[in-house]
């Protein structure tokens, strides 16, 4: 292609065809990217298994699952009727699964190491060491969270917010080991996201391919540079919430402790961990929805064949999204007993930052008007996040304003939420990545009609699981309630619950087609080719999957990411590292 | 239509930032946000002292043994002078003055010494004088001052492997950044430290 | 009516009577009720004086949502449909509209910033601590794992006396008249939710909180506790029953005599 004067490359590492041990312990950043891939996978399915059961209790309370016996024990399961604590500590560790084990490492740990530096034109992360021992770290992390399920006491079952006193006096729950276990926990895996990020940051500073200027950075790179520098100022805040409820569960200081009970002398402040822990909170889930919105701009500007619709509203309004989430985090507060004048400031600042989501769903919305797309799968689950993130987006709102959360806060309004921006959003920009990705990880496309059957029955499915849920909170039901038949304004909700948990099952299933569709394709796929998608940015200039240091030679790019029908151009996409036609080669 | 920027030539592949030679370089640049990470979480846990302050009506506690002000004011620039000579040993490096480089790295390992030991006797009368860890101004107290003192330890001990390696140079210094990064994380550690003092002591 | 006055409530237009209590249709029942099995797939009664105020705030938003949702998904929809495929179309090129950016900008923050105001209000009303009724007798709910602990102050109008009446997981309120509701927590965070009355306060050691209401209608409802507060969280339950306020007096007064 161009014969810039680029000094010849030099290959930084060859282990790649090497050992079984250099495999494992690879620093190649694309192996590293499968393995927080297929380890976060793994952990999807745990946290999925989970809420099956938690849909098993809640469609049908009190009924005997005989087939629970053969798993699980006495203690946790009796004579097939799951026990209050256990169900407790499903959803918690249901919800901890998902948001630090499966959602958060499939973006920042699986995408972030497989597509930044082939984005950007480098041969590896800054540091490929520090990398490796991110993920090793991380997935100790996830062992050490599994581990909690065997000991003495069960696992946390406080939620996965874990609000003290109930998660710092072991008397008040009988957990002991189970919730130290959760704190170390996240403390290493905080230590691994931090280790992480401080890599991306680097990488994409210094290491961009020249000419990649940072308004040339495809999307999906923007947001994972907002994102490091995201979890960069939230996760020490985390870290040093961690230190304080550690501190007091093993030598009893008093942080969180209000009242003199057993060996604490009591003295603490309740709302301090509330305050700490969405401090990091809130900017959290934007974490895990930042890196949805890059990739689903990706796959949106290459399915419609044109550039995404107002590029720079699009990186300034993430900018935005990320600097205003570190000022609404007392929006999950307002029933809290926190002064109510806050709450009034807190709700401002919510109301304001969904001004800038609201600017890139009509930026969605430009980019595919006028378009010429095709219904491939990856499109598909583009479009249906931007559709269910809106409305997860809408139904924000309910719960920012004040005096609605009053009677929301803590109900399934909530959960719905927070299914529909999870699950709706970023969960699908997820399988649209995958979809779109594949072919370049594994050199082969998956199967369109399977990855279609996976779509159709994942939405309708979602829909039915998840949409129901606000009718049970505007009903009144609250979250986290192990039986709802106990209370007479709720009974009458068990029909509705019994059909939600059946779609569970079949979004269940389809999970099942997906990974059947996954590992299948790795053999039987149809090969994929350089760039099956006609795609423009810099990873589909090499082969699938790309070698060892993946560029022969560093690209030199002339032009933005989304260069798709440009008039006058021959063909309908504009590589961005194609020299100009018509002009002379420098 | 897609503006088209050419690019002098002359950049090393895949290194730097295209057209400028001179940008921060990695490992500088990792340090420096190593470093900001390190003082969220200072950040965060004198954030938690604010808040249990704010919330205790009566604070710190009445029973509360003397706090020596003067004391750790004094250790205070016994930490400052730590940094200070760290950072005379990073321009005997630059200047390629061995024996002056080896002489300030022992005297700021000294005041660093100082520093740790007037804090020991500060923890040994607060203890003594019936603080408790379990009450939450000692455990806040006791947290956030002990985990500054590992950190301070962690430095001390790179001082003194870097001196080590020292002894084994003879003629001239090596110049290598970790010195320079050193010296950067004792200033900040004093940032951090003047704003504990402040908070707990004044 | 009810001879009770209560505190002034901003009366903006999402206020009953206006805009939004027109009718059943506005107000989204008109599906339940027209249906009776579904009746209770919805809102339940509004039994406190502000919960009609808070149905109306929910009411505006459902419908500002409601309507941009709608506006979207047809949008969505027919771009999909117009703009599918087609073998030698060229996709029309274009960066990106200054105009329209600062269009979809502008609209959605002011009707965001409309919301903000008009909750703002409603707000401040429920829980300024400095706009809570001046007449509002006072009972003490201090939760524990796992039942609600009441207390009544007894003739000496103080509470940690012995003629405090106390019952458990039975609240009893006058119809009509405002309470205050002091709460905290004993051991954990319980959190004081009363569907009918739209209000949901957490009850939190070491810090004591306060709701009011006044109840304006008869009858028996769910006291459930909202924050998880261990293994019987669920099953933590209460009752309130609102009787006229004579029927209050009388029990209160019987109570105060087997004490003696
Ligand atoms: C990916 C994760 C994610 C995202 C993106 C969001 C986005 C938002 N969230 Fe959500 N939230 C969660 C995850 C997320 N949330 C989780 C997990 C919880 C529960 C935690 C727990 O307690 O367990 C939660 C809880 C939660 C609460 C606390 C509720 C309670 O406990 O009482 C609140 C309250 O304000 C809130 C608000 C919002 C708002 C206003 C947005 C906004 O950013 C949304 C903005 C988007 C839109 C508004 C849609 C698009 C815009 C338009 C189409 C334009 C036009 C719109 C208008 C004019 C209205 N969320
Ligand atoms: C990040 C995202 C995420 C995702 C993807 C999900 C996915 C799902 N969630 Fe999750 N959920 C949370 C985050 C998420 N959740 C959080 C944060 C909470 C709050 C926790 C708290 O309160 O502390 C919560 C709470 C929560 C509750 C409320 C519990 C309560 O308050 O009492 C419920 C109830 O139904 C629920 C259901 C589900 C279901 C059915 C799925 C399904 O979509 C799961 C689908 C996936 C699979 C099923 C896995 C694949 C298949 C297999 C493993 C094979 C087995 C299959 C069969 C037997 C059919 N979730
Ligand atoms: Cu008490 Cu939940
Ligand atoms: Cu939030």
């Amino acid at each position: 292609m161009s014969t810039l004067p680029i000094s010849e490359p030099k290959i930084i590492r060859s282990e790649s065809q090497g050992s079984f041990w250099s495999n494992i312990f690879s620093l190649d950043h694309k192996t590293i990217g499968k393995q927080y891939l297929f380890t976060s996978l793994f952990f999807l399915l745990v946290g999925g298994a989970l809420a099956m059961m938690m849909r098993l209790q809640l469609g049908w309370p009190g009924h005997h699952f005989g087939f629970l016996n053969w798993i699980f024990s006495q203690r946790v399961v009796a004579d097939g009727i799951i026990m209050p604590d256990f169900y407790n500590a499903l959803f918690t560790m249901h919800g901890t699964f998902m948001i630090f084990f499966a959602i958060m490492p499939l973006l920042v740990g699986g995408f972030g190491n497989y597509l930044i530096p082939l984005k950007i034109g480098a041969r590896d992360m800054a540091f490929p060491r520090l990398n490796m021992i991110s993920y090793w770290l991380f997935l100790t992390a996830g062992l050490i969270m599994l581990s909690s399920f065997f000991v003495e006491g069960g696992p946390a079952a406080m939620g996965w917010t874990a609000y003290p006193p109930l998660s710092d006096v072991k008397d008040y729950t009988g957990i002991g080991a189970g919730m130290n276990l959760w704190l170390v926990s996240l403390l290493i895996s905080g230590i691994a996201s931090v280790l992480g990020a401080i890599n991306y940051i680097t990488t994409i500073v210094n290491m961009r391919a020249p000419g990649l200027t940072w308004f040339r950075l495809p999307l999906t790179v923007w947001s994972l540079f907002i994102v490091a520098t995201l979890l960069l100022i939230a996760i020490p805040v985390l870290t040093s919430a961690i230190i304080l409820l550690l501190f007091d569960r093993t030598v009893f200081t008093s942080f969180f402790v209000p009242n003199a009970v057993g060996d604490h002398t009591g003295g603490g402040q309740v709302l301090l961990w509330q305050h700490l822990f969405w401090f990091f909170g809130h900017p959290e889930v934007y974490i895990m929805i930042l890196p949805a919105m890059g990739i689903a701009s990706d796959v949106l500007s290459n399915f419609a064949r044109k550039p995404i619709f107002g590029y720079h509203a699009m990186v300034y309004s993430m900018l935005a999204i990320a600097g205003l989430g570190f000022f609404v985090w007392g929006h999950h507060m307002f029933q809290s007993g926190m002064n109510p004048f806050l709450g009034t400031s807190f709700m401002v600042s919510t109301m304001v930052i969904a001004v800038p989501s609201a600017i890139k769903t009509f930026n969605w919305l430009g980019t595919l008007w006028g378009g010429n797309f095709k219904f491939d799968t990856p499109f598909l689950f583009a479009v249906g996040f931007v559709a269910m993130f809106v409305i997860g987006g809408l139904s924000g709102i309910f719960a920012a304003s004040t005096p609605v959360d009053i009677y929301f806060h803590d109900t399934y309004f909530i959960v719905a939420h927070l299914h529909y921006v999870l699950f709706g959003g970023s969960l699908f920009a997820i399988f649209a990545g995958l979809y779109f990705w594949y072919p370049k990880m594994f050199g082969r496309m998956m199967n369109e009609r399977l990855g279609k059957a996976h779509f159709w029955t994942m939405l309708l499915a979602f829909n039915g699981v998840f949409f129901p849920m606000h009718i049970l909170g505007i009903g009144g039901m609250q979250r986290r309630i192990y039986d709802y038949m106990q209370f007479p304004h709720l009974a009458h909700f068990q029909p509705l619950n019994a059909f939600m948990s059946i779609c569970a099952f079949i979004l269940g299933f389809s999970i099942l087609l997906f990974l059947f569709n996954f590992f299948w394709s790795m053999k039987r796929g149809k090969l994929a080719g350089p760039n099956p998608w006609r795609a423009t940015t810099l990873e589909w200039t090499v082969s699938s999957p790309p070698p060892h240091g993946n560029f022969a030679e560093i690209p030199y790019v002339f032009r933005g990411p989304y260069e798709y029908s440009v008039p006058g151009h021959a063909s309908d996409y504009w590589p961005q590292n194609e020299p100009p036609s018509g002009k002379d080669e420098l | 239509m897609s503006e088209i920027l050419y690019e002098q030539p002359g950049f090393r592949a895949g290194s730097t930032h295209p057209g400028s030679e001179t940008l921060i370089d990695n490992s500088r640049f990792v340090f420096l946000i190593g470093l900001a990470v390190d003082v969220m979480l200072f950040a965060g846990l004198i954030g938690g002292y604010f808040v249990l302050r704010g919330g205790t009506q009566v604070w710190p506690p009445t029973d509360l043994p003397h706090l020596n002000k003067e004391l750790i004011g004094l250790s205070s620039i016994s930490l400052a002078l730590g940094a200070f000579f760290l950072s005379l040993t990073v321009q005997a490096q630059n200047r390629n003055e061995l024996i002056r480089m080896r002489a300030s790295l022992i005297i700021s390992l000294i005041f660093l010494t100082v520093f740790l030991g007037m804090n020991a006797i500060e923890w040994k009368n607060l203890l003594t004088g019936g603080l408790q860890v379990r009450t939450v101004f000692g455990g806040i107290y006791f947290l956030v001052t002990g985990v500054f003192h590992i950190h301070i330890l962690a430095g001390m001990c790179y001082i003194l492997l870097k001196y080590r390696r020292t002894l084994r140079w003879k003629y001239y210094t090596r110049s290598t950044v970790s010195i320079a990064h050193l010296s950067y994380f004792m200033y900040a550690m004093l940032i951090v430290w003047l704003g504990i003092y402040g908070v707990v002591y004044l | 009516m009810l001879g009770y006055t209560t505190p002034p409530l901003p009366s903006p237009l999402v206020r009953g009577g206006r805009l939004f209590d027109l009718s059943h249709l506005l107000r989204g029942r008109l599906l339940m009720d027209v249906i009776p099995q579904y009746h209770h797939w919805w809102l339940p009664d509004e039994a406190s004086s502000y919960a009609s105020q808070i149905d109306g705030t929910f009411y505006l938003i459902l419908w500002i949502t409601g309507i941009v949702f709608a506006l979207f998904a047809i949008t969505l929809v027919v771009f999909l449909i117009r703009y599918r495929y087609r073998e030698g179309r060229i996709a029309h090129f274009t960066r990106g509209s200054l105009r329209l950016e600062i269009i979809w900008t502008i609209i959605p923050a002011v009707i965001l910033v409309f919301l903000a105001f008009q909750s703002e209000a409603l707000w401040s009303a429920i829980k300024d601590p400095s706009k809570f009724p001046k007449n509002a007798s006072i009972i003490q709910i201090h939760p524990r794992q796992f039942q609600w602990d009441i207390a009544y102050p007894g003739p000496d109008g103080m509470f940690g006396t012995k003629d405090d009446i106390k019952t458990i997981n039975e609240l009893y309120l006058p119809l009509g008249q405002p309470v205050r509701i002091d709460l905290e927590g004993q051991d954990v965070i319980h959190s004081f939710f009363v569907p009918e009355f739209r209000i949901k306060q957490d009850a939190v050691p070491g810090l004591p909180t306060s709701v009011w209401i006044v109840p304006t209608k008869l009858g028996k409802y769910d006291i459930a506790c909202a924050e998880l507060c261990g293994l019987g969280h669920y099953s933590m339950r209460g009752t309130v029953y609102v009787m006229p306020k004579d029927s209050i007096d009388h029990w209160l007064s019987s109570q105060t005599a087997i004490k003696k």
